[in-house]
């Protein structure tokens, strides 16, 4: 994430914050609406385990892709003070989730996927 | 009678027997045993929840000697109810517990459940059985008052494992290096809490209850909880994978938040807080300061606030975990932090002091903390040192979102 390196300049953070801001909500909005498809799709595959854990990631997701929303809506009200700190706790928990999503789900997708392919 | 409690100042740890024992209520208890359960159609969780219950009770009466109403005495002072286990023979027979915290915790939580609930207490009562009469008993709880019915009702068999594994005890203890210097910059007098919380009347009444806090509390086993989690997590890998174990550390962090906001919540909201801590307080910082010293009496432990940043971060480092200690003995080093509960715990007391305003007395609800994490940016906790990754002690950091 390139805005990393603006970490030291608020103002400049902020600017740079706005002109991916439409982008990376799309890209949470489109994962809000991934995880239910997957659900449905692992239930499709007779996958019960795996609709189960996805409900479980889910709502897990939901919250933070709701913080990361209010994040950067709020770009032009909140506190430039407090705008580094919670840029880098924002980027932390996109990479943990995106770690996550790496490990721990995407194999449940490619898993049902397969199965539904095969049948 | 009660049974004397160690209590190993120097560690911020408690035990009776060589058997760590900690402070938690229902809503910990419950939230736990309900995030477990939920995942019912992957594990065999009535054997995951009672085997626990079954080893470390198990080893607690033995090294105990216990004699014959030890047991009753024990369940009863630990705030789990009224044991009677007395009809007991070497053939089995029924038990009976009265006001079993389980059943009553999970009913103030989650109403009438579908099945009964108590499954520690079928596992105490199993421990009671093998130690009493030197032999492999099971025990299943038949009737519940979560699920509707009058008491709740234990049949014992004989059977079940034929021995039980050693519990680890206090586990792999530390010592402890000096505390950070920001750990005392405050007007608050931990070790005058901590010695007034020894005073408190915190073991089960009559009744078999621990009224305090607002909460009903429980001195319940570090170890049961440390083997539920871990072998939860154990068994989600093997049945399902990343995906599963994932889930399983996502759920167990959430108990940890759970357990926070409202034990935590119901500790600051108390007439002992009125009386005890708040005449202490200057600052909002100090209501963090006087929580960390009240969970300093609660046998966790010992937190310190390394760093705090007003309505920002909060850095904690703990010495002594009873997590880490447990894991450690129990299923050696890591590749992943292993403390689920105080990491949620961390997140929790942010939440609480700088987000959802626990100074204006707030009703702790359900509504409440989903609205905490719906709205506004709520604090996120990780634990980013683990003793058992290796680290000397156990280092969390709570920033808001």
């Amino acid at each position: 994430m390139s805005g990393e390196a603006l970490v030291g300049n608020p103002a400049g953070l902020n600017a740079y914050l706005k002109t991916v801001s439409s982008e990376v909500l799309q890209h949470f909005q489109a994962k809000d609406l991934f995880y239910p498809r997957l659900a449905e799709q692992c239930s499709k595959a007779g996958d019960a385990a795996g609709a189960h854990l996805t409900r479980i990631f889910e709502s897990n997701m939901r919250v933070q892709s709701a913080a990361v929303q209010r994040f950067f809506e709020t770009l032009e009200t909140a506190p430039q003070a407090h705008l580094i700190s919670s840029f880098q706790t924002v980027v932390s928990v996109i990479r943990q989730r995106f770690s996550t999503e790496e490990r721990a789900v995407f194999p449940l997708y490619l898993r049902s996927a397969k199965t539904l392919g095969a049948s | 009678m009660s049974v004397a409690v160690d209590i190993h100042a120097d560690r911020y740890l408690a035990s009776i027997a060589g058997e760590p024992h900690v402070f938690h209520c229902h809503h910990y208890n419950c939230f736990l045993q309900k995030s477990i359960t939920d995942q019912s159609a992957l594990l065999d969780v009535k054997s995951l929840l009672t085997d626990a219950a079954a080893e470390v009770v198990y080893s607690e009466l033995t090294h105990l000697n216990a004699q014959s109403d030890t047991a009753q005495v024990l369940f009863g002072q630990l705030g789990f109810g009224v044991l009677d286990a007395s009809a007991l023979t070497p053939q089995g027979g029924n038990a009976t517990v009265k006001g079993s915290h389980y059943a009553l915790g999970w009913l103030s939580k989650f109403g009438k459940s579908s099945a009964p609930v108590c499954f520690f207490n079928a596992g105490f009562i199993e421990a009671a059985a093998r130690q009493k009469f030197g032999a492999a008993f099971k025990c299943v709880e038949t009737a519940c008052v979560a699920n509707g019915a009058a008491a709740c009702t234990y049949e014992v068999k004989p059977g079940g494992r034929p021995s039980l594994p050693a519990s680890v005890g206090l586990g792999k203890l530390t010592d402890y290096a000096p505390r950070p210097a920001k750990a005392t910059q405050t007007s608050v007098d931990e070790s005058a809490i901590i010695q007034a919380c020894g005073g408190l009347p915190l073991a089960g009444t009559a009744e078999g209850k621990i009224d305090a806090f607002g909460v009903a509390l429980t001195r319940q086993y570090s170890n049961y909880y440390n083997l539920i989690s871990y072998r939860f997590d154990q068994q989600m890998a093997a049945v399902a994978g990343e995906a599963a174990t994932t889930a399983a550390r996502m759920l167990l962090v959430e108990a940890g938040q759970v357990c926070a906001f409202h034990t935590f919540g119901g500790i600051m909201e108390s007439a002992e807080w009125e009386g005890l801590i708040k005449p202490m307080i200057k600052t909002t910082e100090d209501w963090v300061y006087g929580m960390v010293s009240v969970v300093n009496a609660l046998g966790w432990g010992r937190w310190s606030v390394a760093a705090l940043e007003p309505g920002q971060r909060l850095e904690l480092v703990v010495d002594g975990s009873y997590e880490s200690n447990g894991y450690l003995a129990a299923f050696g080093s890591s590749t992943t932090p292993r403390c689920h509960l105080a990491t949620g715990g961390t997140s929790g007391l942010m939440n609480l002091i700088y987000h959802a305003n626990i100074m204006s007395r707030p009703a702790l609800t359900p509504a409440l903390y989903e609205k905490t994490f719906a709205e506004g940016r709520f604090f996120v906790a990780r634990e980013v040192e683990c003793r058992t990754m290796g680290a000397a002690a156990c280092r969390f950091v709570a920033e808001r979102l």
